[in-house]
């Protein structure tokens, strides 16, 4: 017993050195020397990396508690991974890869889902990085060069890493979305498809795809949306705060009818949401809201139009 | 105390050197602290009857804090995003059953949280949740950064406590 004891206590130690730097890390202003003694003390072993790994974890499932707080207006928000970070990360990206261990492209086809209200990060085998919105689904399919993403449902952006001569493809409905680089969210609710690109150049493809026509390139800042199996429309220039503003979690409403804004919160609760036909020609809506406690959202939304709001919890919510 | 003639200088220039200095930096609040550093260090200045021109010196000394400002704030992002990269970027193998926590996890996770003392819970809500630096919600609390890591740590400690109970 006495040598089991003995290793327990260790790992109870590096266990807690591990979080006093998950606390340091987030702290918001590390010095360079600090960050340079982080990595010493993770390099010191297979068990530390390993206890820092599951600490880390820990601290992103985190994301997932209830604060108790109703949806405030304009919350000043910081995003976890700010899409700065995947510009400048690229190459810190790859010197932390070298670190831990020389990343091959192994092949992998799995799924991935997020039920109502939750998010999730997740780095795919090629080292890109892909965020799921709630009520959402994808199967990824990577082999030695294919790197291709099946969005089945809800929404998802991804940081896509560069990796020589192989694309980075996203499919939903029909339609494709290719970058070699560069970050784009992609998303597919009721029947339609919506690409938008932040930085790099996105190809979208859809309907005939032998057709010219049927090809729409993206610029940062641009969107293109497409029906399922049919052609996407030309590219528009769109608000990258507003329309990617579920990565900080929160929604936000510019002149939005009542019913879309609705239906949009609906995404982040469980329930099955109906809506009464008088309260359709309600006035549009413009507003910020927290995806965090859609409830409170949906509740908060109904009142400004005089409706009111049952809810059955797990089933369904009624606005009439 | 009497002003250096450097200073006078500087006194004199200051309208058009914050005028070059914001339109270095974009950000008047940023420049009003690079002018403070500027006249700090030529306050600093000894025996200033070796310069010979006052006011071409305070205005390389003002472009140099700007450059140095630079400098730091690169440094910053470049650390910044390097824990972002550590924090949020993970190189392990993908476990898609974990990317999520469980239901039940979360509920006990919640529970736990609305056990901790209120200012604890409230503290440590505001990094994790609302990502506020450890700094600034010492100065919003009026407590110690020290204070603000030990009532965030102490969550933390709780809630794997909770974690390795369940596991």
């Amino acid at each position: 017993m006495g040598k089991g004891q003995e290793r327990s206590e260790i790992d109870r130690g590096v266990a807690l050195d591990a979080r006093d730097w998950i606390v340091r890390l987030t702290a918001g202003n590390l010095s360079r020397q600090e960050l340079d003694r982080f990595h010493a003390w993770r390099a010191q072993s297979p068990e530390h990396a390993q206890a820092f790994a599951r600490e880390k974890e820990f601290w992103q499932l985190l994301q997932g508690v209830n604060d108790g707080n109703p949806p405030v207006a304009v919350p000043k928000l910081r995003r976890p991974v700010n899409r700065r970070s995947f510009l400048v990360g690229g190459a810190l990206a790859a010197s932390v890869a070298a670190v831990a261990a020389p990343r091959v492209i192994t092949w992998m086809r799995s799924d991935f889902a997020t039920s109502s209200g939750e998010q999730a990060t997740t780095t795919l085998p090629d080292g890109s990085t892909m965020f799921l919105n709630t009520n959402s689904s994808v199967a990824v399919d990577f082999q030695r060069g294919r790197r291709l993403v099946n969005l089945l449902a809800g929404e998802a952006e991804f940081a896509v890493k560069p990796a020589a001569g192989v694309p980075f493809s996203v499919s939903a409905l029909g339609g494709s979305s290719d970058a070699d680089s560069g970050v784009y969210a992609v998303r597919s609710i009721a029947g339609e498809v919506t690409i938008t690109a932040s930085t790099g150049t996105v190809s979208v493809t859809g309907g005939d795809a032998g057709a010219a026509a049927n090809l729409v390139s993206l610029a940062p800042g641009q969107q293109t949306r497409y029906l399922s199996g049919g052609a996407p429309k030309p590219a528009s220039d769109v608000d990258l705060d507003t329309e990617l503003a579920w990565r900080t979690g929160r929604v936000v409403f510019d002149a939005r009818p009542f019913s879309s804004a609705v239906a949009e919160l609906g995404r982040y609760v469980s329930e099955r949401l109906v809506v009464a036909t008088h309260a359709h020609d309600a006035s549009p809506i413009t507003a910020v809201f927290l995806t965090r406690d859609a409830h409170a959202a949906i509740e908060a939304l109904a009142h400004t139009q005089g409706l009111s709001v049952r809810r059955v919890p797990g089933v369904v919510i009624v606005i009439s | 105390m009497e002003l250096t003639r450097l200073l006078q200088s500087f006194a004199a220039l200051r309208p058009r050197i914050e005028a070059l200095t914001r339109g270095r930096v974009g950000c008047s609040a940023t420049a009003e602290d690079i002018l403070q550093d500027t006249w700090i260090r030529l306050s600093n200045v000894r025996h200033d009857d070796s310069i010979d021109n006052h006011a071409a010196f305070a205005m390389r000394a003002a472009k140099n804090a700007a450059i140095g400002h630079f400098r730091k704030q690169q440094r910053r992002n470049e650390i910044d995003a390097e824990v972002n990269d550590l924090l949020w970027q993970s190189v392990d193998e993908i476990s898609p059953e974990r990317i999520v926590m469980g239901r039940d996890m979360l509920r006990a996770v919640d529970a736990a949280l609305q056990d901790m003392p209120e200012r604890s819970r409230r503290i440590f809500l505001m990094n994790r949740i609302n990502g506020v630096s450890h700094r600034e919600i010492a100065r919003q609390i009026g407590i110690s950064e020290e204070a603000v890591y030990y009532h965030i740590r102490r969550v933390v400690e709780r809630l794997a406590e909770l974690r390795d109970s369940q596991a």
